[in-house]
């Protein structure tokens, strides 16, 4: 949903495209543009079709206009109201975007990553001028930028999250907390490269939340302080993989049971239990002891529980060292969550082998 | 390989099928640690060092406040249904065409078109003209007009090109009259 306005020198009219195609039942909600005077001498407002082109019915006056598109409906708990764009037109407004980018694909309402992972914000900013004689507000801009914490994932934390989202971010949120503002002076475009999130915490296996970054233009006489972009990313905490049952460096000559706990497993990932024959190698290929691979196909992590291996005899099939790997698949790479070594000490026997999956 | 798929509430599905057991990516490293992660959390404020933004001095208070359009409507009702006005439109009140703050229960929502069409009987437009919206004229004129709308008995807005449109110096024109 994006509605893009054109601005021409002579600001008296304004070239509109409009769309709110994306609400569901459509038939039941009305679209309204709704056009105010930057100086706060004037609103106007008009009904329009959820998708459309025209020009602005009202004039631009040279203090600007803010645009609005609402989508409106009447149901029996009231009206509801969404706003689905707003955009700013003036002759001597300064304009910005916020993008971030991150590695995990997702294109879902807001973009996503991991707590360890980095995320690419770029800001564009127009229409600043420089010279000590223009005004403060035409000569920089505002980069805010704040965390907010979900509360500490847990088990139940995840379950509780089931349904409450609202586009796209959950509602558990704990209050902002300010990380830095900036002024931009110049015009252009910037990369903000950060190489991990900055969601305030002190466990990366449980620390999540939401980083909103918000560029604003500056008060201006008559004329308020306003929201030019905004951009918002979710963080999801690191996921763990905790393998017991066997001692690192231990010798064994029968394999006990072992068990895997899995929390936290991140949002389109793949997770299973490999071994083979020698230390400790990342990258090498072993035999698959999971009967089933773990796959999260949500939008949230998903806390697992444990995997239980009840007879892993069958895969240690020499004497010697032997290593048992958890790997976790996801957008980010492939990586060993938990890993141990073993010495498989003579007198190993095969008995028949089953495992399951407990919760 | 064998998988089991991981779907909302919990449920888990199982599926199983023959395949070759192989991995399919291709470098395969271990989980950073925490404190790794501590270490480039140490080295974030260069980041907004290196960009050149000047930093603040202080703090900027963000004073936005989050647009409503219900909060700065008002709403015109009649016996076919309703509509929304910027609030502000209205410079007179008829009997045919009530003014209300919020919503009516049970009645049917309008667009402005709709409704000006099936309650034009109770309702009149004064018209302002791009000059008078943009501040390049007075509005001094419209009050002969606006003292006539209030005695009209009819519901009056202010429009413009046939649309709703509330302009405060109309109020401040009636106040500064009395």
């Amino acid at each position: 949903m994006k509605s893009f306005f054109s601005f021409s020198p002579a600001p008296l009219l304004c070239g509109l495209l409009f769309s709110a195609t994306n609400l569901a039942s459509a038939d039941l909600w009305m679209t309204s543009l709704v056009q105010k005077q930057l100086d706060g001498s004037g609103t106007f407002q008009t009904y329009v079709d959820a998708k459309g082109e025209g020009v602005s019915v009202a004039a631009v006056p040279e203090g600007g206009s803010e645009f609005f598109l609402w989508a409106i409906k009447y149901a029996d708990s009231g009206m509801e109201e969404t706003l689905v764009d707003s955009e700013v037109v003036g002759a001597y407004m300064p304009e910005g975007t916020l993008k971030i980018r991150t590695d995990d694909p997702y294109n879902g309402p807001i973009p996503r990553t991991r707590i360890d992972q980095g995320f690419k914000v770029r800001y564009t900013v127009d229409g600043l001028v420089s010279g000590n004689d223009a005004p403060e507000a035409a000569r920089q801009v505002l980069l805010d930028h704040d965390v907010a914490a979900y509360e500490p994932i847990t088990n139940e934390g995840l379950l509780s999250m089931i349904g409450s989202i609202v586009q796209g971010l959950f509602e558990n949120l704990l209050p902002a907390v300010d990380f830095d503002q900036r002024m931009i002076t110049k015009n252009g475009k910037k990369n903000l490269k950060f190489n991990v999130a900055n969601i305030p915490g002190n466990d990366v296996y449980s620390d999540a939340g939401v980083e909103t970054f918000r560029l604003y233009a500056l008060p201006d006489g008559q004329v308020a302080q306003m929201l030019l972009d905004e951009a918002q990313i979710q963080v999801w905490p690191m996921s763990k993989g905790t393998i017991t049952g066997l001692t690192d460096q231990g010798s064994y000559s029968s394999i006990p049971e072992v068990r895997v706990a899995l929390t936290n497993l991140y949002p389109d990932s793949t997770t299973w239990v490999q071994v083979y024959k020698g230390e400790s190698k990342p990258g090498k290929v072993g035999t698959d002891v999971t009967e089933a691979h773990l796959v999260v196909d949500d939008v949230i992590p998903r806390a697992v529980g444990e995997l239980v291996f009840r007879d892993l005899q069958q895969y240690f099939t020499d004497e010697g060292p032997w290593t048992l790997e958890v790997l976790s698949e996801t957008p980010f790479g492939t990586e060993i969550l938990d890993s141990v070594e073993i010495n498989i000490a003579s007198g190993l026997k095969l008995r028949g082998s089953f495992n399951s999956l407990s919760e | 390989m064998n998988t089991v798929t991981l779907i909302p509430q919990g449920k888990f599905l199982a599926f199983s099928f023959l395949a070759s057991a192989s991995l399919m990516s291709a470098e395969i490293t271990k989980a950073a640690t925490g404190a790794e992660i501590e270490a480039q959390r140490r080295q974030l404020q260069s980041v907004y060092e290196d960009s050149g933004a000047a930093q603040v001095e202080g703090e900027v208070k963000i004073d936005v406040k989050k647009p409503s359009l219900l909060a700065s409507s008002e709403f015109l009702v009649g016996p076919h249904g309703f509509t929304l006005v910027p609030k502000g439109a209205v410079i007179a009140t008829g009997r045919a065409v009530a003014v209300e703050s919020v919503a009516p229960k049970g009645a049917k929502l309008l667009n402005w078109s709709d409704f000006l069409q099936r309650h034009r009987g109770g309702l009149r437009l004064l018209p302002v003209t791009d000059n008078q919206w943009t501040g390049k004229e007075s509005l001094d004129p419209l009050l002969t007009r606006i003292e006539a709308a209030e005695k009209s008995g009819y519901t009056t807005l202010t429009s413009l090109n046939g649309e709703p449109v509330s302009l405060p110096k109309i109020q401040k024109l009636l106040e500064s009259k009395e």
